[in-house]
């Protein structure tokens, strides 16, 4: 009796089938996964459809073309698209208020823009760089210049009258140059203000572009440049009337002529002046006489007042 | 010279020396066993505290099974109401009341929404609407009391030219009426300065009144957070801590066990390793009576035999050692 055959190694058979298995189980696997990413990919292709749409929905319920805003609907979606997960189930939740999202962002930068626009057309102090501080020097030396020729005509008369001597004229120029730096500072003043004014003027075309520009809503039409024509126009006016606004803040006569014969009479000192009749009746020496009463003034004589 | 009476004396000497020492380690052997045995039973005592049930002052009782290997918790009949409520409430929190929530805080996005477009409006009006300068304010001063004084001075100066010519006296000079006119000049910038001072602290103090506080009410709905937070539930975290707490009692209990148990068995194991009987008398005992008579009887090993075979026995039963020491006393 011969002994049993030993049983088949069946070990290289069986490896192989249980080989054969995982990559079975693992295509499977492949298989599933791939359905799902297709899946997914789906549900964000749609996703993100569904969101061009919304926010196309959201302009034209304001009143504005879509097509204008597609450029930032797209780029806005795209950049949501980008932030999510790609495993993740529900990529619909994040398009939420999109379209108000993108319509703000838009205004945002609308407004911004012109904003910057204006701060170009009118930088800090512009208003000051346009109206400067010596712009009234001119008609403040004219005013100035004015007031003074009339003083010095009240006491150029009275020489001529032989009120004053040339002493005592040269002390009444004396103090009427002692008030000359008085009524200077006073104009300064008036100027300065009269200044100040012209330059609220200014500002305040500047900050009502800078208002509109700061509250602007998207698809509304805005010109910067319409206000910096304002602004020179404001200008213009301001300097075109910045003489008489200057010379209606001066009330009257700003030199004090009043004490101007005691001032050169005490220039001049005592003197003893032989009584002329003509004088007395205001007659100034070296004109013509009334051929009528000597004694009396001429009827187109010179009113020293 | 060889002795044999004095050997034999000493011999036996040696014999009881060695017999009183084997019995006192022997007995030190068998205080070791006892302690083993204690700390055992106590081992085991600390267990069962560890894994008794426990019931708290409501009634509430957790048991652990051993069997499934797990707490069991019983609750008392009102806590289980109270915590099914409180459960059943913590789910409205989290179903009903969230949604509600959700519909109040998009509510108030939508008005925070229409009250950032406020805010623009109202800080575009705060920030470029403001009053004119002080001197702008100023100029307006001084044209305003200028322009009143020459009305005042023609009135008068007409007025006495028109009394002068009836009445036949002397007429005004209108140079020292415009004179006098012209000296009020500093008075009347000084006027306009002062008030130019005073209005334009009233009106940039009215124009922050009147759109600063709206301007932070318009900034606190524009942040619409709304008051209606979002609540989540918090037992996870309960369960958390309950689990951790329980295991960590168990492994305290278990461990203080084990170590005590393992210094028991190791105390024993070294009394076992010094103890055994002394021969050296015995040695000598039977050199000397085979030197003598050959006669002497003696057993010292009798007892020491029962005390190894029962330790041996013990420690083969627990099987402590993992049967290294499961023979009599030849194997030591």
């Amino acid at each position: 009796m011969s002994a049993p055959d030993a049983p088949p190694d069946n070990t290289l058979a069986v490896e192989s089938m249980r080989e054969q298995q995982q990559r079975e189980a693992q295509a499977r696997q492949d298989t599933l996964d791939a359905q799902h990413r297709t899946e997914l990919a789906a549900l964000r292709s749609g996703a993100g459809t569904s969101a061009r749409g919304s926010a196309s929905r959201y302009f034209e319920d304001q009143g504005l073309d879509p097509t204008q805003y597609q450029g930032s609907i797209d780029d806005r979606i795209n950049e949501i698209l980008g932030s999510i997960a790609p495993d993740d189930p529900n990529p619909g939740s994040y398009f939420k208020n999109v379209g108000q999202d993108v319509y703000n962002t838009d205004e945002t930068q609308y407004r911004n823009k012109n904003e910057r626009t204006l701060s170009n057309l009118f930088p800090t102090n512009f208003e000051t760089g346009k109206i400067s501080d010596s712009l009234d020097d001119p008609i403040l030396a004219g005013i100035l210049g004015e007031q003074r020729g009339s003083a010095d005509n009240i006491v150029n008369n009275m020489l001529k009258r032989g009120v004053i001597t040339d002493a005592g004229k040269s002390a009444a120029s004396a103090d009427l140059d002692r008030q000359s730096f008085s009524v200077q500072d006073r104009l300064r003043e008036l100027g300065a203000s009269t200044l100040a004014s012209g330059r609220q003027g200014l500002t305040d075309v500047a900050n009502r572009g800078r208002q509109a520009a700061s509250t602007l809503n998207l698809g509304q039409s805005f010109d910067p440049y319409s206000y910096s024509s304002d602004v020179d126009k404001a200008f213009n006016d301001f300097i075109g009337n910045l003489s008489g606004s200057i010379r209606a803040k001066v009330p009257g006569s700003l030199f004090n002529t009043s004490s101007l014969a005691a001032i050169a009479g005490a220039g001049q000192g005592a003197q003893n002046t032989a009584f002329n009749p003509a004088a007395l009746a205001g007659i100034i020496a070296g004109q013509p006489v009334n051929p009528d009463d000597p004694n009396k003034p001429l009827p187109t004589g010179e009113n020293i007042f | 010279m060889f002795d044999p009476v004095s050997m034999g004396i000493g011999g036996v000497a040696s014999l009881i020396t060695g017999i009183m020492d084997a019995r006192a380690k022997a007995a030190g052997v068998q205080q070791a066993q006892q302690g083993l045995n204690f700390q055992r039973e106590n081992a085991d005592r600390q267990y069962r505290l560890g894994t008794a049930t426990r019931t708290d002052a409501y009634g509430n009782q957790q048991t652990y099974d051993p069997v499934l290997n797990k707490w069991v918790i019983k609750l008392d009949p009102m806590q289980d109401r109270i915590i099914k409520s409180g459960e059943h409430e913590q789910l409205l929190s989290l179903t009903d009341d969230a949604r509600l929530n959700r519909n109040v805080r998009n509510q108030a996005y939508d008005r925070g929404q229409q009250a950032n477009e406020d805010y623009a409006q109202q800080r575009a009006k705060f920030k470029y609407g403001g009053p004119p300068s002080q001197g702008s304010i100023e100029s307006e001063l001084q044209s305003l009391l200028s322009g009143s004084a020459q009305g005042a001075s023609t009135r008068s100066l007409g007025n006495a030219t028109t009394q002068g010519l009836r009445s036949g006296t002397v007429l005004p000079n209108p140079r020292m009426s415009s004179e006098d006119l012209g000296s009020n000049l500093a008075d009347i910038i000084l006027k306009a300065r002062s008030g130019a001072i005073g209005e334009s602290a009233t009106r940039n103090a009215a124009h922050n009144s009147e759109f600063l506080p709206l301007l932070q009410s318009l900034q606190t709905t524009a942040a619409g957070g709304g008051d209606a937070p979002l609540r989540f539930s918090d037992t996870p975290q309960a369960l958390a801590g309950q689990q951790s707490d329980a295991l960590k009692s168990l492994l305290t209990a278990l461990h203080q066990g084990g170590t005590q148990v393992n210094a028991a068995n190791k105390n024993a194991s070294d009394l076992m390793f010094k103890s055994g009987p002394d021969t050296k008398g015995i040695a000598s005992l039977i050199s000397a009576i085979s030197g003598a008579n050959k006669t002497s009887k003696a057993d010292p090993n009798e007892i020491s035999d029962d005390v190894w075979a029962n330790l041996a026995q013990q420690f083969k039963e627990q099987d402590t050692f993992g049967g290294s020491f499961g023979g009599t006393n030849q194997s030591f």
